[in-house]
C-alpha cells in the first residue's frame, strides 16, 4: 500500500528544496465491510486510502501539510507548503530524533499483523453476517429488528520518515463485527449492542455476538428511572474505558502547559484512591495501541501515570517535554491534518480481583451503568460530567430493574479519589484502554 | 479534473456486473487551519485531498468503493472489483448502455458566491484576527487564563456523474472561526466557545463582529465559573435561540432521515401525516439558504438543493431522503444526499434545520415556566434514532425562579425521547437564529446548521447535582 520508494522520494524532495529538517507520517489502510439487513447483503464497502502528513522545522518554526498523493511532485509540494506554513509561527524548540536500531524488529514482534487474515474471503464475511442477524433475532418474538450489523476486515500500514534517516515501518490488521438489535414491548423500543474486534477472526463468533446483543436488548425492556439521590455507581467493562477515556487530556503535558489540565502542578500529589495504578504499556502483544515508536519517531516506553493514587507523570511529545524541562516520553502523534498531539499507547488500570457480579454485591445498592448516552456533557478541562446513562438498579447484588432516563453528574477528579474497588473484568476487544469494571462514588443521579 | 470520457468508461465498467445504476463522486478539496493558543500562533497546516468514490446500485443494494489513485488503470480496476463483489442473490444482467455524459459538466447557479477568495487575503490578516480575539477575551476579566482561536478555510470541488447521464460540477467554499476560552479560579476551570461559519470566502471573517463574539465567549466562561451546579430533575426548560436548535436536530431530525426510516429504525417511521409535535411547531430543513453553513447548490447525488418542510403545525409532512432511502420508503427525493468526502457513500442528512418562528416572547415563556431551567446556550448532543433517546449538554444555563431568569447554573445535561419532547414544545418565540455545527452519522461529518427561536419545553429531565 505504501511504496518502498517513499523514503527516497521524501528525502530526495527535501534535499532538492534545501529543507534540512523534516519528517513525515504516512498511513495507508485497506478495508472491506459487509452490512446485512433483513437477510440480504445491503451494502459492501471496500476501499484503499492513503495519507501523508509532512512536518518541516526551520529555525525552530514548525509547519505542516498533508496530501493523499504519494507521487514525487505531490510530496515536494507538501514539503514546500509545510515550509511556507512554518514561517508564520513563532519558534518553539523541537528535535527530530536520530534512528534507533532494532525498532522495526521490535514493532514486528508485537504481533499486530496476521498474514492469513488478508485472505479472509468476502464470502466468509457475508455468511458470518447473515448468521449473526439470524442469531440476533432468534428465540424471542420481542426481538424485532437489527438495523445495525456489519462485519469487517481492515489492514493498515504506517511509516515514519525523517531527513535524519528514520524509516520506521509498522503494519496491523484485524477483523470484527457489531450488531445493534431492537427489542420492543408495549410500544417502547430498546436497543442492545454487541461488538467483536480481534486480531484473529473466529468464524463461530456470531453465536456469542448475537446472544449478547439480543440479551442486552431484552434486558432493557421495562426500563424506568430511579428516584434522584447520591448513589454508588458501577461502570461495566465497556463503559469504564469509555468514561475514563473522556478525561485523558488531563494527563497531557501539553494541556498542562497551556493551563487546560487540572493536574498542572500536582505531580507527586494524591489524585486518586489508594490502590489505583494507571500505566501506559506500549509493548502488550497484539494489543490495540501497541507500538515500538511514536508519531515523532521516538521510541515508545512504558510510563506510570498514577501509582497507588499518586500522580507520577504527564505524557509528553517532544516540544511539550522540552518546554516543561523534561523530555519526550514517546507519546507524540502526528494529526491527519497536521499538528502534533499527545496520545497514549495502551492505558492500563491495574485490575483487582473478581468480576462484575462481585462488584455489585459490595454496596447495599448501586446504579450499574451499561450504556452512556453521548459524551457532550463531559468537560475534560474542568472534569465536570453530566451524562445520560442506562443500566440497572442493583440491590444486594441483584438487578432489580433496568434503568433509563437518568443522568449521573459529578466531577472526574472527585471520582478518581472515590474509586472503591476495581474488578478483573476487562473488555477483550481490541482497544487502547484496558480499564476494568469499577465501583466508585457516590455520584448525583437524577431521574 | 478527469475527462468525461474516462468517467463514462468507469460507469460502464461498474455496470458490467449487472448494476442498474452507477455513480461517481469525484472530489478535490483544499483546506487550511491556523490556530492560536497561549497567546501565540500555535499551528498552521494546509493540504489537499483528491479522490473518487464509485457507487453501484442493484435495486437499493449498495456496493461502494473509493480510491485516491486517479489514473485510468486503478480507477477501472476499482469498478471491476466492485462489480465482481456483488455478493449473493444479485443476478447479473446485460450491462445496458448508460446515457452518455456531456463533455463538460453542468454548473448550477451559485447561491453562495465568494467575494474574497482565501488566496486573495494576506496571511497576516488571519494572524491579526486571532491575536485580536486573544487580547479582547483576556482583557475582559483576569480569570480568563487561556484562549484558543482557530481559523478554518476549505474549498471543495465536486463532480457528480451517473449512468442516467447526470454530470454536474460544484464549488463549495467554507470559512469558520472557532474561539474558546478557559476561566480559572482556585483550580476550578470552566470553558466557553463560539464557532460561527458561513458558505463564504474571507469576507466572512472581515464582516464578523469580533468584539461581540469575544465578549460573548468571555462573559459566558466567567459567568459559568461563578455559577453553582444545576439542580437535577424534571422541570420546564426554556431553550435559547440559535444553537438551541440542536434539540430538534437530535430529538427529531436524525429520526427523519430515510437511512433510519427505511430500516424501521426510526420512532417516526410510518407516521407521515400524523401529529407528532405540538401545533405550535413547524420545522424546516432548507439547503437553499444563501451563504448559510449547511447549504449546497447541489447535494452529493447531484440533485439541486431544496427546502423541505418536515413538520407543519405539528403534523409530519416529509422525511429527508436520498436515492436509496426514497426508493425503499416510497417518498420523493429531497436533495438531501450528503457525505463527508469521496470516501463514503451518500445518505440523507440534515442541512440547515430549524424550528420556524412562533408567536410567543421570551418573557411569556419564562413566566409560563415558573420555576425551571433557562438553557441559554447549548453544547453538542447525540441520539439513537431507533429508540428516539437523545441527549445534549448545556453550555450556559440559568435557573428560572418565579417566572424570571435567576442565578447562573453550570453542568446541566438534557435528556429525553423524541416522541415525548416534541408534543411538549408548547411555546415558540420569534427570535429565530442559526448557528453552524458539524454533524456525524453514517456518511461521516458534514457541515450543518441548527436554528430556532427561543422555545419552551413543558418538561425535560435535567441532569445535574
Amino acid at each position: 500500500m505504501i511504496p518502498d520508494t517513499l523514503f527516497d522520494i521524501f528525502t530526495g524532495a527535501a534535499a532538492h528544496l534545501k529543507i534540512p529538517l523534516a519528517d513525515a507520517s504516512c498511513s495507508a489502510s485497506r478495508h472491506i465491510a459487509v452490512s446485512v439487513f433483513q437477510g440480504q447483503v445491503e451494502k459492501i464497502d471496500q476501499a484503499e486510502a492513503r495519507r501523508l502528513v509532512v512536518r518541516v522545522v526551520e529555525e525552530q518554526r514548525t509547519g505542516f501539510s498533508f496530501t493523499e498523493d504519494l507521487f514525487p511532485e505531490s510530496v515536494a509540494r507538501a514539503l514546500a507548503r509545510a515550509r511556507e506554513n512554518a514561517r508564520w509561527l513563532p519558534a518553539r524548540p523541537v528535535e527530530l530524533p536520530l534512528p534507533r536500531p532494532g525498532l522495526n524488529g521490535a514493532q514486528e514482534a508485537l504481533g499486530l499483523y496476521a498474514p492469513d487474515l488478508e485472505s479472509l474471503p468476502v464470502a466468509d464475511l457475508i455468511n458470518f453476517g447473515l448468521r449473526l442477524e439470524r442469531e440476533c433475532l432468534s428465540g424471542d418474538s420481542r426481538l424485532i429488528n437489527v438495523p445495525h450489523l456489519q462485519v469487517f476486515r481492515v489492514a493498515g500500514e504506517a511509516r515514519h520518515l525523517s531527513t535524519r534517516g528514520v524509516e520506521y515501518r509498522s503494519r496491523a490488521n484485524s477483523a470484527g463485527a457489531y450488531a445493534g438489535v431492537v427489542a420492543a414491548e408495549g410500544g417502547q423500543p430498546k436497543m442492545g449492542f454487541s461488538q467483536y474486534h480481534r486480531r484473529r477472526f473466529d468464524p463461530e463468533a456470531w453465536r456469542e455476538i448475537g446472544a449478547e446483543a439480543r440479551a442486552r436488548a431484552l434486558a432493557k425492556l421495562g426500563a424506568r428511572p430511579v428516584s434522584p439521590g447520591n448513589f454508588p455507581v458501577v461502570f461495566d467493562r465497556e463503559t469504564a474505558p469509555e468514561f475514563i477515556g473522556l478525561f485523558l487530556t488531563a494527563f497531557s503535558g501539553e494541556a498542562a502547559l497551556k493551563g487546560m489540565s487540572r493536574l498542572r502542578g500536582r505531580l507527586g500529589e494524591k489524585i486518586a484512591a489508594e490502590g489505583v495504578c494507571l500505566e501506559d504499556r506500549p509493548f502488550l502483544p497484539g494489543a490495540g495501541g501497541s507500538a515500538a515508536f511514536d508519531g515523532e519517531g521516538y521510541p515508545a516506553q512504558p510510563l506510570t501515570l498514577i501509582e497507588n493514587g499518586v500522580f507520577r507523570n504527564f505524557l509528553y511529545h517532544d516540544a511539550a517535554g522540552r518546554e516543561a524541562g523534561a523530555a519526550s516520553t514517546g507519546h507524540g502523534g502526528m494529526g491527519a491534518q497536521g499538528g502534533i498531539y499527545t496520545h497514549h499507547h495502551n492505558l492500563v488500570l491495574e485490575p483487582g480481583r473478581g468480576g462484575l457480579e462481585d462488584l455489585l454485591r459490595l454496596p447495599p445498592a448501586c446504579l450499574l451503568v451499561t450504556e452512556m448516552q453521548g459524551t457532550a456533557g463531559c468537560n475534560a478541562v474542568s472534569g465536570d460530567f453530566s451524562l445520560g446513562v442506562q443500566g440497572f438498579w442493583v440491590e444486594r447484588g441483584e438487578r432489580v430493574h433496568p434503568v433509563d432516563q437518568v443522568t449521573v453528574a459529578g466531577n472526574f477528579f472527585d471520582l478518581l479519589q472515590n474509586i472503591k474497588t476495581i474488578s478483573a473484568d476487562v473488555d477483550s476487544n481490541l482497544g487502547s484502554l484496558r480499564i476494568p469494571a469499577f465501583l466508585a462514588g457516590p455520584v448525583a443521579v437524577s431521574g | 479534473m478527469l475527462p468525461s470520457s474516462l468517467l463514462e468508461k468507469i460507469l460502464l465498467r461498474g455496470r458490467e456486473g449487472g448494476a442498474d445504476f452507477t455513480e461517481i463522486f469525484l472530489e478535490e478539496s483544499s483546506s487550511s487551519s491556523l490556530e492560536l493558543l497561549d497567546g501565540k500562533m500555535y499551528a498552521l497546516s494546509s493540504g489537499t485531498i483528491r479522490g473518487l468514490g464509485l457507487r453501484l446500485l442493484y435495486g437499493t443494494k449498495v456496493r461502494y468503493g473509493h480510491t485516491s489513485r486517479l489514473e485510468e488503470g486503478p480507477l477501472l480496476d476499482l469498478a471491476a472489483n466492485l462489480a465482481a463483489a456483488r455478493g449473493p442473490a444479485l443476478p447479473p444482467a446485460a450491462a445496458a448502455a448508460g446515457k452518455h455524459l456531456s463533455p463538460e459538466p453542468l454548473r448550477p447557479e451559485d447561491r453562495h458566491p465568494v467575494r474574497v477568495p482565501a488566496a486573495a487575503a494576506p496571511a497576516g490578516d488571519r494572524v491579526e484576527m486571532l491575536q485580536f480575539c486573544d487580547r479582547r477575551i483576556r482583557a475582559f476579566d483576569p480569570s480568563l487564563t487561556q484562549v484558543n482561536a482557530r481559523c478554518l478555510e476549505k474549498e471543495q470541488l465536486v463532480w457528480v456523474a451517473n449512468s442516467e447521464g447526470l454530470y454536474v460540477h460544484d464549488r463549495r467554499t467554507y470559512s469558520r472561526l472557532m474561539v474558546s476560552a478557559v476561566a480559572e479560579r482556585g483550580g476550578d476551570r470552566q470553558t466557553a466557545s463560539e464557532n460561527p461559519g458561513r458558505r463564504a470566502g474571507f469576507e466572512f471573517f472581515r464582516e464578523l463582529d469580533l468584539e461581540d463574539l469575544c465578549a460573548t465567549v468571555a462573559r459566558r466562561a466567567v459567568t459559568m465559573l461563578r455559577a453553582e451546579y444545576a439542580r437535577g430533575g424534571r422541570m420546564p426548560v426554556v431553550i435559547g435561540n440559535g444553537f438551541g436548535g440542536v434539540i430538534f436536530h437530535e430529538s427529531c431530525g436524525h429520526s427523519l432521515e430515510t437511512e433510519a426510516v427505511r430500516k424501521q429504525a426510526s420512532v417516526f417511521a410510518g407516521k407521515l401525516g400524523q401529529a407528532i409535535a405540538h401545533p405550535v411547531v413547524t420545522a424546516v430543513d432548507d439547503g437553499t439558504l444563501p451563504g448559510v453553513w449547511g447549504s449546497t447548490n447541489i447535494d452529493d447525488e447531484g440533485l439541486p438543493a431544496q427546502r423541505t418542510v418536515l413538520i407543519e403545525r405539528g403534523v409530519l409532512r416529509s422525511y429527508l431522503s436520498d436515492r436509496v432511502g426514497a426508493g425503499e420508503v416510497g417518498v420523493p427525493r429531497t436533495g438531501s444526499g450528503r457525505r463527508e468526502s469521496y470516501s463514503l457513500a451518500p445518505v440523507a442528512r440534515m442541512r440547515n434545520t430549524y424550528i420556524d418562528r412562533g408567536p410567543h416572547t421570551l418573557a411569556e415563556m419564562l413566566a409560563a415556566a415558573g420555576d425551571g431551567l433557562y438553557a441559554k446556550t447549548m453544547g453538542g448532543g447525540s441520539v439513537n434514532p431507533a429508540t428516539g433517546e437523545f441527549n445534549f449538554a448545556v453550555q450556559e444555563a440559568y435557573e428560572i425562579k418565579n417566572g424570571a431568569v435567576g442565578a447562573p447554573r453550570r453542568g446541566a445535561t438534557l435528556i429525553g425521547k423524541g416522541v415525548e419532547v416534541l408534543p411538549r414544545i408548547s411555546m415558540v418565540g420569534s427570535d429565530l437564529e442559526f448557528d453552524a455545527g458539524t454533524c456525524g452519522a453514517a456518511s461521516g461529518s458534514v457541515p450543518t446548521t441548527v436554528g430556532q427561536p427561543s422555545l419552551k419545553v413543558d418538561e425535560l429531565l435535567v441532569g445535574g447535582r
